[in-house]
C-alpha cells in the first residue's frame, strides 16, 4: 500500500463485515440448491442434501451472531436517517447519471444506510423465519407454512440488495474495496465518496494516514 | 352370545325362536336364529361333545342308573304316534353303537364298551360353575386348563383363583402364560402358602397345525398348517397321544379303577410302527374315524337298491350306520364328511348353483351337507315354496332339487318337517326344560329393582341359589338393591382383543389399539362422581373391584324404570394381569412387547346361571364406580 | 394415465379397525406403547409408524340424535399434493397410477411436507430423521393385489378400482343413502385418490378440513416467489452489468469540483 492512504475502518470493523458476507453467501447458495430441485447438485460438493440442510441452517447461527454484531455495531452511523439525506437520494447518489448535485455524504452515504436497515431488517426476519422452519413441528401449522413464502420473499430482498452492493463495492465504485479489504482508502475517494466525513474527522484531528504524515 | 349370559338365557333364545316359528321364519333362506358366537369353535366343540352332558352328536353322557346299553338308548330312543312324523331320533341305537365302535373298535362287546363309558351321578350337575365351586370346597385335585383361561373367563373370578390354590396339580396346555397357570403368583396370592404343581405344556397355534373348525352354520371348514409350531409347542392331538399312551402305560402296569376305559381304547390315528403305537399323528385319520368306516363286509338295502360295502370302506352317510356293531363312526352329524368323495371340509368351490348364497361346494356342513336345516318347512304341504323368489329347494316333477332336502316327503305326502322333534312339529307350548314351558320375564338375580312390572315373581324361580347358606361358599356373595352398589353393570367385547385376551393380550398391534381395561359410563354419572374422562376409576362389586380407565360416554343413557332411574356401565372382559406393566416378573418370565393395564371383568361378577345351562349372568349384576382417589 | 382410487365408505365402516393393523402388517410397522384416554381411538393420531387410523367421534346430528363416528384417515393422495409441491428432495412423489409415494432413502427430514398438507398427514419421526405416510400399498398395487387395507375389510366398506368406477361407485351409493350423504374427495386439490362417501353432513366430521387446498402459502412461495427469485436475481445481475456499460463506475475522480475532467487529462 502506499503512502498517503487514510484510514477508514478498524479490524473489528472488518471481521464483523466479512463475517455477515461470507455466512450470507453461503447461506444464499445453499438456500438455492434447497428450493431448486434443479439446483440439487450444490449438495453434491457437501455429501447430500441433509449436509447441505447442516451447512444452512449452522451458518445461519453464525449469521446471527454476525448480525447482531453488525447491528450494534453500526445502527448508530448507519441506521439513523438524517433530512438531507433526501437530496442525496434525489440524486441517486450521483450513481446513476452522471452529476455534481450529490450532497456530501458522511462515515455511510444514504444509499448505504438504505442498505443496512434492509440487510438488518430482513436479517432478523430471516433469522426468525429460519428457526421456526428449523424446528416447524414446535410451533402451530398456520404459522409454519406463512414461514416458507416469507423467508423466499426477504430472501429475494437480500439477494437483490446484495448483489447491487457487490458491485458497488467493487466494479461500480473504483477503490471501494479498499475499505473492507485493507481498511486504507486514498483521499481523492474518500473526498468523493464520504466528503463530509472527511472534513469532521480532519477538524477532529482523527486522521489516520498511512506513513504518517499531514495532507 | 349375550342373550344366553342371564339366568332366563334359554328362555331368551326360546323367545326368538317362538317369534321366528309364528312369522314362519324356520328353514327359509335368511330365517332361522343365526347365533354370533363366543368363538369360532363352540360349535364344534359341543358337536364333539366337550360339555360334560353330552358325548359326541349330542347323544347323552350315561347316568349311573342306565347300567346297560340296552337301558340306555331304550331311554333316549324316542317313539311317537304321529304316523308321518319322521322322529329321526328313533336312529338312537344306530349312533350310539358307532360311537361306542368308534371308543373301542372290534376289542370289545357293545355292552362291554358300553361298560367302559364313565358315567355321571343322577341329577348332579358338573357343568363350570358346579365345577369349581366342588374346586373350592378341596374335592378335586387335578384339573387340566387345556386352551382356557378360567381365572378370567370364570364368573367370580376371585373365587375361581381361590379353588385353583386348592389343587394338588394342575396342567395349563396353552400358547403364553396366563392368569391361571401363573394363579400361585397373582395379586393377592401368597406363593408360600400353596401347594398346587402346576404344569405348563406349550401348544400350537391354529395357525400352526391341521385340523377342522365347525362355526354356527354348521360348516365344518378345513384349517391348513401355516407354519410349524415354536419351541416345544405342540398341536393338542399330539400331546393328547403323548399323554393317552403313557395314562395307558400306568394302568396296564399299576391297574386302577375302570383301567379299560383306557386301556380298551383304539387310537388308529396314523400309520402303526411294529409295537402298535402310532408314529405320528395324521390328523386326516382322526377325522376319517368321526366319519366312519364299516367293521365287515356289509350289504344294506337303501330305497329298494343293494349297496355292498366292504370291511374297511367309509360310511357314506349316517343313513347307512347300523345298531348291530358293523359300523364304526366317532360323531354320526359329521358321517359324509370323510367318505368316498374325500375331504369335504377341505373344498373350496366357489360356484353357487343356488341363486341364494348357500355355496354348497364351498366345504361341508352337517347334517350330509344340507345348508338349512328343517327346509322341508320352506315349501308349503303341496310342494310349492313359501318364498317363490328365494327357493331352498324344489320339486322338479322327480326330485327335490336345490339344498338337500331335509326329511322332506314328496309333495303332499304331509310329513311334518322338524324331523329331530318326534312328533315332527315344532314346539311354541316348550315343556321339557327346567324353567318355562312360555318365556317370562324375569329380573336378573343381582339387580337394582325390588319389583317386577311384568310379573309377581322377581327372579327366576328355578335357578340353583348358590349365594345361599349350604348351597355354595362365603365367596358366592349376592347384592341386589344395595346402595353400595347402584349401577347395573354388563359385560361385552371389543374387536381388537379377544376372550380372557390370552393370546391377544401379547400381540402389539392389538394391544396399542386397546391397551387398557375400560368402563364405560354414561355423562350423568360423570357428572354425580365428578369423574373425567380418561381417569383411573375403581368399579367395584360385593365380590370384588379392579382398576379401570373411565370413558364418559352418550351412548350409555339412564334407564327410567317405574320413576326410578337407573344407571348401566359397561365393562369388556379381555384384561387379566399377566401382561401387565406392574406385575413381577422373574428373571425367565416371557414379558409382553407392550403392557396391558387392568384385571379381569369377571372378578366382579356372580356365581349364578341360567336354570337349564348353568351359563353365568355376566349380562347383568350391580356394581359403583368411583374416582381412585376415593375408592 | 391409468388412475386407481380408494372408496372409504363410512356407512358400512364398524370400526373394527383391521385396516389398521393390515397397514401395519404388510408395511412392517412397530406397535408403540399408548394409554386408553377415554376413546377406542388408538394411536391418537397418525404417527411415523401408523399410517392410517380409525378416529372414533361421538356427535350429534342436527336433530340431535346421536352417532359414533368412525372414519379412517391417512394420506388423501391429492392430484395436486402440497407435500410434492414442497418436498426438497423430490423424495415425495407422483406415481403413474395417480398416488403420491415416497422414497425414504431420499428424504432429508426437513418436514417442509408436515406443515404443507392441507390434511396434515405425513409425519416425523425423529428417530429416523424421516416422514412416512401411507403409499397407497405401492408395492401392491404395482403388482396388481388389491391395498392391504381393502383386503382386510370384512364390510366392503373400502374398495378399490380405476378412478372413474369408484366415482360412479361412490355418487350411486351416496345416492342410496340419500339424507345428508356426500361424496367427499372429487373436487378438492385437483381431485384425491382417496374418496369418502360420508354418511352425516361432512362438517361433522372432525380432523376433516371442508374445502382442502393446497395452502395459500405455498402457492405463493412455489408458484410466486421462486419464480420471482430468479427474475429478481437475474434482472439485478442484468442491471449491475448495464449499469457498468452505460453509466459506468463512479470513480473518485469525475464530475468534481477539484478535478474536472479535461479531455485527455
Amino acid at each position: 500500500m502506499q503512502k498517503g492512504l487514510i484510514k477508514v475502518t478498524d479490524p473489528v470493523e472488518r471481521l464483523i463485515h466479512w463475517g455477515l458476507a461470507v455466512s450470507c453467501l453461503i447461506l444464499i447458495v445453499t438456500g438455492m440448491g434447497m428450493m431448486f430441485r434443479s439446483f440439487n447438485f450444490i449438495a453434491t460438493i457437501l455429501g447430500g442434501l441433509k449436509h447441505l440442510i447442516y451447512v444452512h441452517n449452522f451458518t445461519g447461527l453464525a449469521f446471527t451472531a454476525a448480525l447482531v454484531f453488525t447491528i450494534l455495531k453500526w445502527w448508530k452511523e448507519a441506521g439513523v436517517f438524517a433530512p438531507e439525506d433526501v437530496e442525496w437520494l434525489k440524486a441517486a447518489g450521483g450513481y446513476l447519471w452522471h452529476t455534481d448535485q450529490v450532497p456530501e455524504a458522511g462515515r455511510y452515504n444514504p444509499g448505504q444506510k438504505v442498505f443496512f436497515i434492509t440487510v438488518s431488517t430482513c436479517g432478523v426476519i430471516m433469522v426468525i423465519t429460519g428457526l421456526i422452519m428449523w424446528f416447524p413441528l414446535s410451533f402451530p401449522v398456520w404459522l409454519v407454512r406463512w414461514m416458507y413464502p416469507l423467508h423466499a420473499l426477504w430472501f429475494i430482498t437480500i439477494m437483490a440488495f446484495f448483489i447491487i452492493h457487490f458491485y458497488l463495492g467493487t466494479g461500480g465504485s473504483p477503490g471501494s474495496s479498499a475499505a473492507m479489504f485493507t481498511g486504507w482508502v486514498t483521499k481523492d475517494w474518500l473526498r468523493k465518496q464520504h466528503g463530509k466525513w472527511l472534513k469532521e474527522i480532519e477538524k477532529k484531528n482523527k486522521l489516520e494516514i498511512l506513513g504518517g504524515g499531514k495532507d | 352370545m349375550g342373550w344366553t349370559q342371564h339366568t332366563v338365557g334359554t328362555q331368551n333364545i326360546r323367545a326368538m325362536s317362538i317369534i321366528q316359528l309364528l312369522l314362519g321364519n324356520m328353514g327359509i333362506a335368511g330365517g332361522g336364529i343365526n347365533a354370533l358366537r363366543g368363538e369360532s369353535n363352540v360349535q364344534g366343540s359341543t358337536d364333539h361333545g366337550l360339555l360334560f352332558h353330552i358325548l359326541p352328536g349330542y347323544l347323552k353322557v350315561p347316568p349311573a342308573s342306565l347300567s346297560t346299553l340296552k337301558l340306555y338308548n331304550e331311554k333316549y330312543t324316542p317313539t311317537t304316534k304321529e304316523a308321518s312324523s319322521l322322529n329321526w331320533w328313533k336312529n338312537y341305537p344306530k349312533y350310539s353303537a358307532s360311537l361306542l365302535r368308534a371308543f373301542y373298535g372290534m376289542n370289545t362287546n357293545l355292552e362291554e364298551a358300553y361298560s367302559y363309558l364313565p358315567k355321571i351321578d343322577d341329577g348332579v350337575n358338573y357343568s363350570w360353575l358346579a365345577l369349581f365351586d366342588q374346586m373350592y370346597k378341596g374335592k378335586i385335585q387335578g384339573f387340566f386348563a387345556w386352551g382356557m383361561n378360567p381365572a378370567v373367563s370364570g364368573a367370580n373370578a376371585g373365587k375361581v383363583r381361590q379353588s385353583l390354590a386348592r389343587l394338588d396339580w394342575m396342567v395349563n396346555v396353552n400358547l403364553f402364560d396366563n392368569e391361571t397357570g401363573s394363579f400361585w403368583r397373582g395379586p393377592g396370592m401368597d406363593p408360600e402358602k400353596i401347594k398346587t404343581e402346576v404344569f405348563m405344556l406349550p401348544c400350537a397355534a391354529s395357525l400352526e397345525k391341521e385340523g377342522s373348525i365347525t362355526n354356527s352354520s354348521r360348516l365344518m371348514q378345513w384349517r391348513f398348517k401355516a407354519v410349524s409350531p415354536p419351541g416345544k409347542a405342540k398341536p393338542d392331538g399330539e400331546i393328547m397321544t403323548d399323554l393317552f399312551y403313557r395314562i395307558n402305560d400306568r394302568y396296564e402296569k399299576q391297574g386302577g379303577p375302570l383301567k379299560e376305559a383306557i386301556t380298551k381304547m383304539t387310537w388308529n390315528y396314523g400309520p402303526k410302527g411294529a409295537d402298535g403305537r402310532i408314529r405320528y399323528l395324521d390328523i386326516h385319520a382322526v377325522a376319517k374315524e368321526i366319519n366312519g368306516s364299516f367293521l365287515e363286509d356289509k350289504t344294506i338295502e337303501d330305497k329298494g337298491v343293494k349297496k355292498e360295502f366292504k370291511k374297511g370302506d367309509p360310511v357314506p352317510s349316517f343313513a347307512f350306520l347300523q345298531d348291530d356293531g358293523s359300523t364304526s363312526s366317532g360323531n354320526w352329524l359329521y358321517c359324509n364328511s370323510y367318505a368316498d368323495k374325500g375331504n369335504m371340509a377341505a373344498r373350496r368351490g366357489t360356484k353357487d348353483a343356488s341363486g341364494i348364497g348357500l355355496y354348497s361346494e364351498w366345504a361341508w356342513s352337517w347334517p350330509v351337507n344340507r345348508r338349512i336345516i328343517y327346509n322341508g318347512a320352506s315349501v308349503d304341504p303341496t310342494g310349492r315354496p313359501w318364498d317363490v323368489k328365494h327357493p331352498v329347494i324344489l320339486w322338479d316333477g322327480a326330485k327335490w332339487t336345490g339344498d338337500v332336502p331335509d326329511g322332506v316327503g314328496d309333495p303332499g305326502s304331509g310329513r311334518p318337517p322338524f324331523i329331530m322333534k318326534p312328533e315332527g312339529v315344532a314346539s311354541i307350548f316348550g315343556p321339557g326344560l327346567t324353567d318355562g314351558p312360555f318365556p317370562e320375564h324375569y329380573e336378573p338375580l343381582e339387580g337394582p329393582l325390588e319389583k317386577n312390572l311384568l310379573s309377581h315373581q322377581l327372579t327366576n324361580p328355578v335357578i340353583k341359589r348358590w349365594d345361599k347358606a349350604g348351597v355354595g361358599t362365603e365367596m358366592d356373595k349376592v347384592a341386589s338393591c344395595d346402595s353400595r352398589f347402584p349401577f347395573v353393570c354388563t359385560t361385552y367385547r371389543v374387536s381388537e382383543h379377544w376372550q380372557t385376551g390370552v393370546l391377544t393380550r401379547w400381540q402389539p398391534w392389538l394391544v396399542e389399539m386397546q391397551p387398557a381395561m375400560f368402563v364405560e359410563i354414561g355423562s350423568e354419572i360423570a357428572r354425580e362422581k365428578g369423574i373425567k374422562n380418561g381417569e383411573t376409576v375403581v368399579v367395584k362389586s360385593v365380590r370384588g373391584e379392579l382398576d379401570a380407565v373411565a370413558i364418559v360416554t352418550s351412548r350409555f343413557k339412564p334407564f327410567k324404570i317405574d320413576g326410578k332411574t337407573v344407571h348401566q356401565v359397561g365393562i369388556p372382559w379381555h384384561y387379566g394381569w399377566v401382561t401387565t406393566a406392574t406385575r413381577k416378573y422373574a428373571a425367565n418370565d416371557k414379558k409382553p412387547e407392550l403392557f396391558t393395564s387392568g384385571d379381569a371383568a369377571n372378578l366382579l361378577t356372580p356365581t349364578i346361571g341360567d336354570a337349564n345351562t348353568m351359563i353365568p349372568e355376566s349380562k347383568a349384576f350391580m356394581v359403583n364406580v368411583v374416582r381412585k382417589e376415593v375408592r | 394415465m391409468f388412475e386407481i382410487t380408494k372408496l372409504i365408505d363410512v356407512s358400512k365402516c364398524t370400526g373394527c379397525r383391521g385396516c389398521q393393523v393390515a397397514c401395519k402388517q404388510w408395511n412392517q410397522l412397530p406397535a408403540k406403547q399408548t394409554l386408553n384416554r377415554g376413546t377406542y381411538q388408538n394411536p391418537p393420531d397418525l404417527e411415523p409408524n401408523t399410517w392410517t387410523m380409525v378416529m372414533f367421534q361421538e356427535a350429534s346430528d342436527e336433530t340431535g340424535a346421536l352417532k359414533w363416528l368412525f372414519r379412517k384417515t391417512g394420506c388423501m393422495h391429492c392430484t395436486d399434493a402440497s407435500c410434492v409441491k414442497v418436498c426438497p428432495s423430490g423424495a415425495l412423489y407422483y406415481t403413474n397410477l395417480g398416488t403420491v409415494a415416497l422414497n425414504r432413502e431420499r428424504c432429508v427430514g426437513c418436514k417442509e411436507c408436515v406443515s404443507a398438507c392441507p390434511f396434515e398427514i405425513p409425519k416425523y419421526d425423529g428417530a429416523a430423521d424421516k416422514v412416512a405416510k401411507c403409499d397407497l400399498c405401492l408395492s401392491r398395487i404395482e403388482r396388481d393385489m388389491t391395498p392391504a387395507c381393502v383386503k382386510a375389510c370384512p364390510t366392503g366398506a373400502l374398495q378399490f378400482g380405476d378412478k372413474e368406477t369408484m366415482l360412479q361407485t361412490a355418487y350411486r351409493r351416496a345416492q342410496e343413502l340419500g339424507g345428508n350423504a356426500s361424496v367427499y374427495g372429487d373436487k378438492f386439490v385437483k381431485g384425491t385418490h382417496v374418496l369418502y362417501v360420508l354418511q352425516e353432513k361432512s362438517a361433522i366430521y372432525a380432523g376433516l378440513p371442508l374445502k382442502p387446498t393446497v395452502p395459500l402459502a405455498i402457492i405463493v412461495w412455489k408458484d410466486l416467489l421462486k419464480p420471482l427469485s430468479l427474475i429478481a436475481g437475474g434482472s439485478m445481475l442484468a442491471g449491475t452489468f448495464l449499469h457498468y456499460i452505460l453509466r459506468g463506475p463512479k470513480t473518485s475522480d469525475e464530475d468534481s469540483d477539484t478535478n474536472k475532467r479535461e479531455g485527455g487529462a
